[in-house]
């Protein structure tokens, strides 16, 4: 870990604690730090999320919801920061596939793979690094152009395994839940299939 | 990011805390209710920037009643670089406000912005005075020979 993202993990698990004993501060430093960096990587995340109003709702809502209740965040299992980006994530998802349901074209997003190549990688790394990652975006965009796949994709980089969520991106939610369970395996095979038949192609050719 | 796009941030957090009493940002919501002020003017009493405003807004708010009272104030003081002998007004006066209002059971609170808090005072001990008038002879009546 660097000794930037070392730092923020510090601050952060500090100001949880003062948070915890009753500091008055604490929860606005948290909400400043945690909006700019959480932001910051929804953001670059998403990126090609046009609606900027979901993303920020998304962030509010997650920060908000670990202020008013910050006792149900866990620090033996991961960072404080992890932890907010974790559920801003959801909510986002949540709400694309709301969107997507009402048929409203969203492109999706195609850094997953920081999570794939290294997922034990601490949330603050990748924050610093994000800048130097274009370049698996744009090979991940290229490998599925296809949006809903790339959500598909996201999900399960993010080790989603409620079927229901993968039903809500297919547009399937309706469905009985054996066909749902069916159809989302398909995908997901079919996508990993894909990946793999496009990236040993690019990989060969070069 | 930003500094526009932070500030909307930044507004949209306060706005979706400040029905909830125990952050800063409700004491202020009240504090503009009282005394009819918008945003703005409240931030220039203050001496506040955006910036500031969001800090003081998204602070928790000490309890009247906690021995910890006047530290607590002077932390958020010292942080938000609001003086602390204002900014623990602002906290009394909703403290008092909400106190009053809560004995006139039943009132939209709105109704009560610009009235000033000792008519309200004078309101809530009048309306606790007919209650206690009307209440006695009940009790007369009922208590056993």
């Amino acid at each position: 870990m660097s000794s930037k993202s070392q730092v923020l993990r510090e601050r952060t698990t500090l100001l949880h604690e003062e948070l915890l004993s009753g500091s008055t501060v604490a929860s606005a430093q948290l909400a400043e730090l945690l909006l700019v960096n959480v932001s910051k990587f929804l953001k670059s995340t998403f990126f090609n999320v046009k609606d900027e109003h979901i993303i920020a709702t998304s962030v509010e809502d997650a920060i908000l919801t670990y202020l008013r209740n910050p006792d149900e965040f866990d620090p033996e299992r991961g960072s404080l920061l992890s932890y907010i980006i974790t559920a801003a994530k959801w909510r986002l998802l949540s709400a694309i596939s709301r969107k997507r349901e009402k048929n409203v074209e969203l492109e999706s997003h195609e850094n997953v793979s920081i999570y794939s190549g290294e997922p034990d990688l601490p949330i603050e790394d990748v924050l610093i690094a994000e800048d130097e990652d274009k370049r698996t975006f744009k090979r991940l965009r290229e490998l599925l152009p296809d949006s809903r796949d790339q959500a598909m994709l996201e999900a399960m980089m993010d080790g989603e395994r409620i079927t229901d969520t993968y039903a809500a991106i297919l547009g399937i939610s309706d469905q009985p839940q054996d066909v749902k369970r069916q159809e989302v395996k398909r995908n997901k095979d079919r996508i990993k299939i894909v990946i793999r038949r496009k990236f040993d192609r690019n990989q060969n050719h070069g | 990011m930003d500094r526009t796009e932070l500030e909307n941030m930044m507004s949209g957090l306060v706005e979706k805390v400040k029905d909830d009493r125990r952050f800063m940002a409700h004491v202020l919501a009240r504090y503009l209710m009282i005394e009819g002020f918008d945003q703005a003017t409240l931030e220039g009493k203050l001496g506040l920037s955006a910036d500031l405003y969001f800090r003081l807004a998204m602070c928790k708010r000490p309890e009247k009643d906690s021995p910890g009272f006047a530290q607590a104030v002077e932390s958020i003081s010292d942080y938000t670089m609001v003086d602390v002998i204002e900014l623990s007004h602002i906290i009394r006066q909703v403290d008092s406000f909400e106190s009053i209002t809560g004995c006139l059971a039943g009132a939209d609170e709105t109704q009560f912005s610009g009235i000033s808090l000792p008519a309200l005072a004078a309101a809530r001990d009048r309306i606790n005075s007919e209650e206690t008038e009307n209440d006695d002879p009940e009790e007369t009546e009922s208590r056993p020979d």
